[in-house]
């Protein structure tokens, strides 16, 4: 402690007496608006935290996102140090996008490994080009999360055009390991991300997909370990989708496999479907998205359920959830819950935990006991628990 | 129960939970195995090591890899609160809410404690105690960093910026006030 005695005596200068490595790791734990100011102290300072605060990078206004561009464009070695952008903008009518901006900018980020945006970003409603997916190539870019627009989806001229131009996005990106592609509407169900039958997106190192499972089937992988699947509200091709994937998968390595879906009728095909033609899932997750925010499950989707199990060769944790509101003074009928948990178990012998409506359970020298959620969702190696997918 | 050793070959006994806290020393107990031996820290004096070890009353994480954590610990972000510097009654009232009682003590250091503090965080490897608020004012900057002269002044940093220079970094930077 020699050195801070001395830096004490000599009037504590800060930068003169921490290491500048010591300094960075202080840095890196304030906020982006803290940093911003951090680098406005000294010279030292400013070289510092610029590579932190533009290292993950997200702004969620208009403004910001046209100065952040306007800034990494005049000082392009800012954009060598981003490597994560996310655009998360509310749509807004009043405001302009200035999307060629946006565009001139990613095109120098050629670190940039994780890239969102979100729908205001790629809206061409107005007859323009959907230049950012036309023309942005990123050689580095690990993972991606697109937020279609609706109006890009809906409207049929354009349903497949929008699919078609993501697709392309991605296949000029064939480092992608994660990625998300969703539709921003409220009622996702009913829209669907289909590409023209000629489109293929080769995605050689994909590991996890999350989105529409109707866009699925444009993409080849060679080994996913995840997927996290949303089916339209009105799909007949939940068998043919899902018997795509699987050669996609690998049998032998751990494979999560989550569906969001929009009633009792889905879930008996997606239940068939998978226990049928991908049957060696670690964990799957069924999530019903289309019902009131208290129902469960009736009796003759647990018997399906119950029917179905035994096909599965690896499953070890099963979560289905049929209401929306997982912290309600309402929790369903615990007990019949528990004895719908207990027949599965009987129905597949691979089963140790599983997941049901508000309660997990886990089984213990053969009998089912109640234990925590939250040690039940990072055991399955699912995402947050409130999370959609 | 561990038997720590310090540069002014103090000795202190503390509980493995609390001491854990530092990697290094936890990395050390590991290889070693159950051992009455006592564990050297030649660079922490026995003042530091004293602040490092106080066991914090404070909320802890619930979850290593930030998930799941509730409404009402959705500000937690270590188990310990690390150090800003000493505050008035009606500064600290404004931020019961950030800072709990174990923190306001912690905290309340000089300066050249301050930098003890930091130097044997980083030679123990305790990154909750490398945290950020010791560059904070609590009072009329709640939520972000002291402003850059206040912060020149507090630590003896000389602006070596021109107006210009300076004001060009500020409006590079604007994007990043976005909330």
């Amino acid at each position: 402690m020699v050195l801070t005695r001395r830096a004490y005596r000599e009037k504590m200068e800060v930068s003169r007496w921490l290491p500048n490595e010591l300094l960075v790791q202080i840095i890196q734990h304030f906020s982006k608006a803290e940093q911003a100011t951090l680098c406005r102290i000294c010279k030292l300072f400013r070289d510092l935290c610029l590579p932190v605060l533009y290292r993950d990078v997200k702004i969620k206004n208009t403004q910001s996102v046209h100065s952040f561009c306007a800034g990494v464009i005049e000082n392009p070695s800012r954009a060598d140090t981003v490597r994560s952008l996310v655009l998360d903008l509310p749509y807004n009518p009043y405001t302009r996008i200035r999307r060629k901006l946006i565009l001139t900018s990613l095109k120098l980020m050629l670190r940039l490994t994780h890239l969102s945006i979100s729908p205001c970003v790629l809206d061409n409603r107005h007859g323009g080009r959907c230049a950012l997916l036309e023309e942005c190539s990123l050689p580095r870019l690990i993972s991606c999360d697109i937020t279609v627009p609706r109006w890009g989806v809906l409207d049929s001229p354009l349903q497949n055009s929008t699919a078609d131009l993501v697709a392309v996005f991605l296949a000029r990106h064939p480092t992608l390991k994660h990625v998300r592609i969703q539709v921003d509407s409220y009622d996702s169900g009913s829209c669907r991300m289909v590409t023209s039958p000629s489109i293929r997106v080769s995605l050689p190192n994909l590991e996890c997909y999350e989105g529409d499972a109707v866009f699925m089937p444009a993409i080849d992988a060679m080994d996913l370990k995840e997927v996290r699947l949303v089916w339209p509200s009105k799909d007949e091709d939940i068998e043919k989708i899902v018997t795509r994937i699987s050669p996609m998968t690998n049998p032998d390595v751990s494979f999560i496999c989550s569906h969001v879906y929009w009633g009792d009728r889905s879930l008996d095909q997606i239940m068939t479907a998978v226990s049928t033609h991908m049957p060696h899932p670690r964990t799957l997750r069924l999530r019903c998205f289309g019902t009131f925010p208290f129902s469960t499950l009736n009796h003759n989707t647990i018997r399906r359920i119950t029917e179905c199990l035994p096909k599965f060769t690896k499953l070890v944790h099963l979560a289905i959830h049929h209401g929306r509101d997982y912290y309600a003074a309402s929790r369903g009928n615990k007990d019949k819950d528990r004895v719908a948990v207990k027949r599965w178990g009987e129905s597949c012998p691979t089963l140790e935990a599983c997941f049901l409506n508000y309660y997990a359970w886990r089984k213990v020298g053969g009998r089912w006991e109640e234990y925590s959620i939250e040690e039940f969702w990072i055991l399955a190696g699912l995402p947050d628990l409130t999370a959609y997918y | 129960m561990v038997l720590l050793v310090t540069s002014d070959n103090e000795q202190f006994q503390t509980e493995k939970d609390i001491v854990e806290r530092s990697v290094l020393i936890k990395n050390m107990l590991e290889d070693v195995g159950e051992s009455d031996q006592p564990i050297p820290l030649p660079n922490v004096s026995s003042s530091v090591l004293k602040k490092v070890t106080q066991p914090s009353t404070g909320p802890t994480e619930i979850d290593v890899r930030g998930r799941y954590l509730s409404t009402a610990s959705t500000t937690v972000e270590s188990p310990s609160r690390p150090p800003i510097l000493e505050q008035s009654q009606d500064e600290t009232r404004k931020r019961t809410t950030d800072i709990s009682e174990w923190d306001q003590k912690f905290i309340t250091v000089d300066q050249e404690m301050l930098f003890e503090i930091i130097l044997a965080a980083n030679y123990l490897d305790i990154k909750s105690l490398l945290c950020r608020r010791w560059l904070q004012d609590g009072s009329q900057h709640d939520q972000g960093a002291r402003p850059p002269e206040e912060i020149r002044k507090l630590f003896n940093i000389v602006n070596d910026f021109t107006p210009e220079e300076e004001a060009q970094i500020k409006k590079e930077n604007e994007w990043a006030e976005d909330r």
